[in-house]
């Protein structure tokens, strides 16, 4: 396999959770697309050439970064906003919606599961998502690298730039406050 | 769910789900335009690149290479010891008015010749 399969590979498998770690952190979808977008970009741009063991990590430190410049910014965006926004006309509310923004693809294996198992899953996930959005951010950035990433402590560290302690100790009260927010509905994985 | 239950664990198992979780059509399209961007500007950089990198440790490829090189930086050197020296001598130097007026096209160079010519058989007669 050559380097550039490699990475074609490397960001395949990566994308995915690397959207989900976006959308979290920007609650916006094309702006979360936008942040994966440059982060794999950013990668293949200045560290195809090392070795490929090392990409994982780079690209967290990546993202992480990308996601900070992206609040950087919207805060002065949003600053701008409200000083101009007594001058900008109304925003028209007829919006078209777009079919395939809704439309859900199931993996084929969850596909063949049986609808109330589906129904409990989709719940699951749901509550999971509601949790994690309401984390405190460094709580939220820690679970994600930790358990979606499946990095280590000190890697989660590395990616966060904080010690090793202050990881297990967002990472334990993430936990914690999951398990009680799960309990308080019912739902359970 | 129980009580006793791991929080590691728990922390796991939703980290897996959120990971499974589907994406629509679109982020699908998107993340894979996005991909196939990322390589393609990989591809592009890729060749310079592979020049420069292709010139570090040469000389650890080439040893007699190495040595050609060191011998060639000398001869260099040399040649160019030689050519301060000899923009030195007082020899080489033309006079500054003999050099204007050949500059302006005054003086035909072939009269300046014949005179410098003449200059030097008068002083060895």
């Amino acid at each position: 396999m050559t380097q550039a399969e490699h990475l074609s590979q490397f960001l395949a498998d990566v994308e995915r959770r690397a959207f989900r770690q976006a959308m979290f952190a920007v609650q916006n979808e094309d702006a979360a697309l936008d942040l994966v977008q440059d982060a794999m970009l950013k990668l293949a741009e200045n560290y195809a050439d090392r070795p490929a063991d090392e990409w994982p990590m780079l690209f967290q430190r990546i993202l992480q970064n990308a996601i900070r410049d992206h609040y950087r910014r919207s805060k002065v965006r949003s600053m701008w906003v409200s000083l101009l926004s007594a001058l900008a006309p109304a925003k028209e509310a007829d919006e078209e919606i777009d079919p395939l923004d809704t439309l859900q693809v199931e993996p084929a294996s969850e596909a063949l599961q049986p609808p109330d198992e589906q129904a409990e899953r989709a719940s699951l996930r749901r509550a999971i998502d509601e949790c994690i959005a309401k984390l405190p951010l460094r709580q939220r950035q820690a679970f994600l690298l930790r358990y979606m990433e499946e990095l280590d402590v000190a890697q989660t560290a590395a990616a966060m730039g904080c010690s090793e302690g202050s990881v297990k100790t967002h990472c334990s009260r993430a936990c914690h406050t999951l398990a009680e927010w799960l309990r308080e509905r019912g739902v359970g994985p | 769910m129980t009580q006793h239950i791991d929080p590691e664990d728990l922390g796991r198992q939703a980290g897996r789900e959120l990971a499974q979780a589907p994406l629509t059509l679109r982020q699908q399209t998107r993340l894979a335009a996005g991909r196939e961007k990322a390589l393609a500007a990989s591809a592009a950089q890729k060749a310079p690149v592979r020049l420069l990198a292709g010139l570090q440790g040469w000389s650890v490829r080439h040893p007699s290479g190495s040595r050609r090189l060191g011998q060639a930086a000398w001869v260099a050197i040399m040649l160019m010891a030689g050519l301060v020296w000899w923009h030195n001598q007082p020899d080489s130097f033309i006079d500054d008015d003999v050099d204007t007026q050949l500059l302006a096209d005054e003086v035909p160079m072939e009269a300046w010749l014949l005179d410098q010519a003449d200059m030097t058989g008068q002083g060895q007669s």
